[in-house]
């Protein structure tokens, strides 16, 4: 349970943490350039997302009792 | 402007967002059940154990509902684009058009084909190309949203990188489909979108799981449900937390105005603050001298606008006076310059074609050299701004009414603020049902289960909002800064898009009472009743 807590928290902190670094910066519509590494970045958190929900699905299911044979 | 009654406009206007809103009633449902169903056929698999098919074949009998209504409302849309919005597709059409052409032959045909085997494949294929064709229904489904998000990512944020204005033609035409699909903008809508549906269809499952362990019927059956609809939705809901989080720092860095009406800031500040309750006057911008008075009453949070549109508490982050009347301290033009530069660019292609016309060409050339001056370069990045990309503002030259540049403000703001309450009720429901499902209690937590049926019809409600958001916070602009709404409509006789919208209007409450209806009869049938 703790791990899987750790787990999902390094989950959402390197996304923000990727975010603050990689988002470029800018005050008016025009010059916000167009950064596609993090585009990439962003679209691969999708099925990151689908693996860990599944993972932490099975883990719910183990752990309420509700589903052993997982 | 082509002189047209502004009525066909409201009308066109009106008809495009009642298809929107009820389009967008079946697909957060098919995007969040594709995977809920995945899930569920996959611990059938995995378990082998009949309970879990039963479970994955109720869900997928609504899940199968939606999906056809789902189709069906998104085609009509495509065809509005034809009939009302003509100018919008021929001049954006080679940007707008290459994603959704995208969608419609990969992301469609791979939805259309794993559906007949998911729906109607149980007993004529193995369980492993079924879990197969499953999953790939959702990615497909999935892959759906994100096309049309890409597309959708270009009218909010269309960059110089991916497209310019081709003076030859008189349309924006495409430079990199790289920069058009993986663009920030329409990455972070799609993951913000795809999360909100899980959460839509995760709260969808767990409420009527919970109103079936209200009532003691198939226990076990909701018990196992709501499990997986609790664990899912905690993910998705958290997860639409961070990334709407970092929506709203895209927002303010590439449509100030929008973010300006969404939380009523009129005047700019340094340490902004997030009005967390209020309610908003609906007042001309040039009129308003202090934020104060933009409201009957506001509880704010200081400094939270900055922090999270700037990241840094002391930022300072324009208001919609500040985008109208300019604010040289930080480089922000005022619109008439804009307007000045866009009503030139209009001159420059109306002299380009007549020159092109008289076989003059070194008007052409002249007229062309104009076009493309630079106006503007960033000494950090290199952009350079060009009197082409501007000319979208041309449009409001001759505007007395400036206020016209900004989207409503209170309609804005509410939208924006319930969406984002209901947000955070969303993530107490999953913690708190989660929690009691791990305990193994949630059989007997009965005001929970109570608050997640009365929660059911919530997520649809967020959603929505989300969209009048992102849509009418775009205002008054179909592609932001560079195509004014008013310029995009068809120029045809008003009756015809009223005759339509009434025809549309009746087909959509015949359709919406016949998929309430059905799933009614679904859910009081239970399980076993669904196949």
């Amino acid at each position: 349970m703790k791990r899987l807590i750790a787990l999902l928290m390094v989950f959402f902190s390197g996304f923000l943490f990727a975010a603050e670094k990689l988002m470029p910066n800018g005050i008016s519509p025009e010059v916000h350039k167009i950064d596609t590494t993090w585009g990439v970045i962003l679209f691969f958190m999708w099925p990151i997302l689908i693996i860990v929900s599944y993972k932490f699905i099975e883990f719910t299911l183990k752990k309420s009792g509700l589903e052993k044979d997982l | 402007m082509h002189g047209l009654d502004l009525n066909m406009l409201e009308w066109a206007r009106a008809q495009f967002a009642m298809t929107a809103l009820f389009h967008f009633f079946f697909v957060p449902f098919t995007l969040g059940m594709s995977f809920l169903v995945a899930f569920f056929e996959t611990i059938y698999v995995k378990t082998g154990k009949k309970e879990w098919k039963e479970i994955t074949q109720f869900w997928q009998t609504l899940f199968g509902i939606n999906f056809a209504l789902g189709l069906a409302t998104g085609i009509i849309h495509e065809f509005e684009f034809g009939t009302n919005w003509s100018t919008y597709s021929w001049v954006v059409g080679d940007l707008f058009g290459a994603p959704l052409a995208v969608e419609g032959i990969v992301a469609f045909f791979m939805e259309a084909t794993f559906a007949a085997i998911s729906f109607f494949g149980w007993k004529r294929v193995s369980k492993s190309v079924h879990l197969a064709s499953t999953w790939l229904l959702a990615i497909g489904s999935n892959l759906s949203a994100l096309w049309i998000l890409i597309a959708n990512g270009f009218m909010q944020h269309p960059s110089n990188e991916f497209g310019f204005f081709n003076i030859e033609t008189s349309r924006l035409e495409m430079t990199d489909f790289w920069a058009l699909i993986t663009q920030p903008v329409a990455q972070i809508k799609f993951l913000h979108t795809i999360t909100a549906s899980y959460t839509l269809s995760s709260l969808f499952v767990l409420g009527i799981s919970s109103l079936y362990l209200l009532r003691k019927k198939h226990v076990d059956f909701a018990k196992k449900s709501a499990a997986v609809a609790a664990a899912f939705g905690l993910i998705a809901s958290i997860f639409t937390a961070v990334i709407g989080d970092e929506h709203a720092y895209e927002v303010t860095n590439t449509q100030p105005t929008k973010i300006a009406a969404a939380e009523g800031l009129y005047v700019g500040e340094k340490g902004a603050s997030i009005v967390a309750f209020g309610i908003p006057k609906n007042l001309p911008a040039r009129d308003v001298t202090s934020n104060d008075e933009a409201f009957v009453f506001k509880i704010e949070l200081p400094k939270m606008l900055s922090l999270l549109g700037k990241r840094d508490p002391n930022a300072y982050v324009p208001g919609l006076k500040d985008l109208i009347e300019g604010n040289p301290e930080y480089g922000i033009w005022p619109l008439k310059k804009l307007a000045q530069i866009g009503a030139e660019a209009r001159e420059d292609l109306r002299k380009y074609h007549e020159a092109k016309k008289a076989g003059d060409v070194e008007a052409m050339k002249a007229a062309k050299e104009d076009f493309y001056k630079v106006v503007w370069s960033d000494p950090k990045t290199g952009l350079k701004i060009t009197k082409a990309d501007l000319i979208g503002y041309g449009f409001f030259k001759n505007v007395d009414n400036l206020d016209l540049i900004h989207p409503p403000v209170p309609t804005v703001f509410y939208a924006f603020h319930i969406m984002v309450g209901l947000g955070f009720w969303f993530i107490i429901i999953f913690v708190a049902a989660w929690l009691k499902i791990i305990k193994n209690a949630y059989e007997n937590a009965t005001l929970l289960q109570k608050l997640a049926v009365i929660s059911v019809p919530l997520p649809w409600i967020a959603t929505s909002f989300g969209w009048m958001t992102a849509e009418i916070g775009r205002q008054p602009w179909t592609v932001f800064g560079v195509l004014p709404t008013p310029e995009s409509v068809t120029p045809i006789a008003l009756q015809n898009v009223q005759a339509t919208f009434f025809m549309f209007l009746t087909a959509f409450v015949i359709l919406g009472i016949a998929e309430l209806k059905i799933l009614f009869t679904v859910v009081k049938s239970g399980p076993k009743g669904a196949h």
